[in-house]
């Protein structure tokens, strides 16, 4: 989104309601499609984007703006997309589960910035989680850096806590009994808005879903280990998984 | 320094500072005498995302960086563009960054005085934001130079400023109609040039600000010494070599040269003098008479233009 000021012919890439120089109304301007007009894949970590690789997309909207967006898949020049800005800013990521793979997802959300709530079933899987997760944050970046991050992780043993995270990742064990039983209390305790994620290689996304109330919101996630190390994650959408859940994932 | 009892200012404009330190310098001729102008950086023993996060102060915090555009990320998409327009290809920045590291080998005060390079060395080196590989990318460096710009003509040696001009543009890229070209440079040379009143033609040595290989074709077009699009053609041709037609970067440029942020602006400076003093030694150029600087900050967001004459 542009805001401008026609009478000045001026455009401003953030909110400003009244131009600087005339003080008239401005007006806003969005774009439905975006064109690429230039693509990097950027391999130099900084301290806000310390997962590489990553592409820097050139974007020029339908009146002749450009943007900058970051992304983790390649695109090919002169392809169009929609605006991959996305509508639920996400912040806070829930993360059930503190085997290699609930770890390894934890330690990857909170290297790319999310808030995220690690929950296990016992205090001493939480201790050993939290230990682990240190240590290899270590080998990704400095003490101070670490600690920093570090702040944004929350173990917890109590499934309520989850209650206000924007994503649920679950990544338990591969048992459609338990893994039922958990999105049936993940149903009434996240909000309605609330994405919940499944990792899983082989069970039924839709016979997962069938247990909450609003399936559009589920969706499968395959994660490899080790998940810091492989940039290929699968995504599964169940029959009844919305479009705008695919797309945000 | 109390005991000194004298004006000390600070100039920061990112990586064009030493040339806005010159800028401001001779401005205030109109009231001191003799004035020091010293650009200095201490950027080893810091690794190299703080090093990044540091330099990325000069960048647009909310349209670039947080969508991860680093500096060389920016460079980078302005290479493609310019190779998308232009036909412009990697071997070309290749040349450049080979000529800089040749020129360096002739400047014992380089970075990489020692460092011999050849085709098949940068061809090879890793990606940093494709398509810039390593050597197309200045280093990070520690340094330091230093002027002294009086209104009074002391020896002989003294080389006279005869244009001094500053410009800017918006720090982003992405507003920006442009993404081959900067304007601030541009709207800095075309001044620079009447205050000088000489013809682009005039000039017989250049020192470009090549942060990024990319960087220095741009500049070679922007500056006027080819149309848009031409500077691949003088490249390939060899004439910014020591031995072209007009010899660009003949300390090795910030690529072989070395780039400390505030002291590159100054170390150009003291090139060019060094070049029409006719102290240069083993890369002297026969009998330069007219130079210029080019001096950039962010990306092209400021630009600073000085030119020089044998007096």
């Amino acid at each position: 989104m542009i805001w401008i000021c026609k009478k000045c012919n001026l455009t401003w890439y953030y909110p400003v309601d009244t131009c600087i120089y005339c003080r008239s109304k401005t007006e806003t301007a969005s774009s439905d499609s975006y064109t690429i007009r230039g693509i990097t894949e950027v391999f130099t970590p900084s301290p806000d984007h310390s997962v590489v690789p990553y592409y820097d997309l050139l974007l020029e909207d339908e009146h002749g703006n450009f943007y900058i967006r970051k992304a983790f898949q390649s695109y090919d020049l002169g392809n169009e997309i929609r605006e991959i800005r996305k509508e639920i800013k996400v912040k806070r990521i829930g993360v059930i589960g503190t085997g290699v793979t609930g770890c390894g997802i934890a330690q990857v959300s909170l290297q790319v910035g999310y808030e995220t709530v690690l929950k296990s079933r016992s205090k001493e899987a939480i201790d050993r989680a939290f230990k682990k997760i240190e240590m290899n944050l270590l080998k990704a970046m400095e003490v101070e850096a670490k600690d920093k991050v570090l702040c944004n992780l929350k173990p917890t043993e109590r499934l309520e806590d989850l209650s206000n995270v924007d994503i649920v990742i679950e990544s338990v064990i591969e048992d459609i009994k338990i893994k039922k039983q958990l999105f049936k209390e993940l149903d009434n305790i996240c909000s309605k808005k609330t994405i919940l994620a499944t990792n899983t290689s082989s069970l039924s996304i839709d016979e997962i879903a069938s247990v909450t109330s609003n399936p559009n919101r589920v969706i499968g996630m395959h994660f490899f280990n080790p998940v810091p190390k492989m940039h290929l994650v699968e995504i599964i959408a169940g029959e009844k998984t919305s479009q705008k859940t695919i797309e945000l994932m | 320094m109390p005991e000194l009892r004298i004006p000390i200012i600070g100039i920061e404009t990112a990586c064009a500072s030493g040339g806005s330190a010159l800028y401001q310098a001779l401005m205030s001729l109109a009231k001191f005498r003799f004035i020091m102008v010293i650009g200095v950086e201490k950027m080893s023993n810091v690794d190299s995302a703080k090093a990044t996060m540091n330099i990325s102060a000069a960048g647009d915090r909310i349209l670039d960086q947080n969508e991860g555009l680093t500096f060389p990320a920016s460079y980078a998409l302005i290479a493609q563009q310019h190779m998308l327009k232009y036909a412009t290809t990697l071997d070309d920045l290749a040349l450049v960054s080979l000529k800089n590291h040749e020129n360096g080998n002739l400047n014992e005060f380089a970075h990489f005085y020692y460092k011999k390079v050849d085709m098949e060395m940068i061809r090879n080196s890793p990606i940093i934001c494709s398509p810039l590989r390593l050597f197309d990318c200045s280093p990070i460096s520690d340094g330091a130079a230093a002027l002294i710009v009086s209104r009074e003509k002391k020896t002989e040696r003294d080389i006279k400023v005869i244009a001094s001009a500053l410009a800017t543009d918006y720090i982003s890229p992405v507003q920006r109609k442009d993404l081959t070209s900067f304007k601030a440079t541009k709207i800095a040379a075309n001044e620079a040039y009447t205050q000088a009143k000489i013809d682009v033609q005039e000039i017989n040595i250049v020192e470009v600000h090549d942060c990024f290989t990319i960087a220095e074709l741009i500049a070679m077009e922007d500056l006027g010494f080819c149309s848009p699009g031409e500077s691949k053609n003088f490249v390939r041709e060899g004439r910014t070599k020591l031995d072209g037609d007009i010899p660009i970067n003949t300390d090795g440029g910030l690529k072989a040269d070395g780039h400390p942020i505030g002291a590159s602006g100054i170390a150009q400076v003291y090139e060019i003098v060094t070049q029409l003093r006719g102290e240069a030694g083993e890369r002297q150029l026969k009998n330069p008479e007219v130079a210029l600087t080019h001096n950039i900050g962010g990306i092209g967001g400021t630009a600073v233009i000085h030119i020089f004459r044998r007096s």
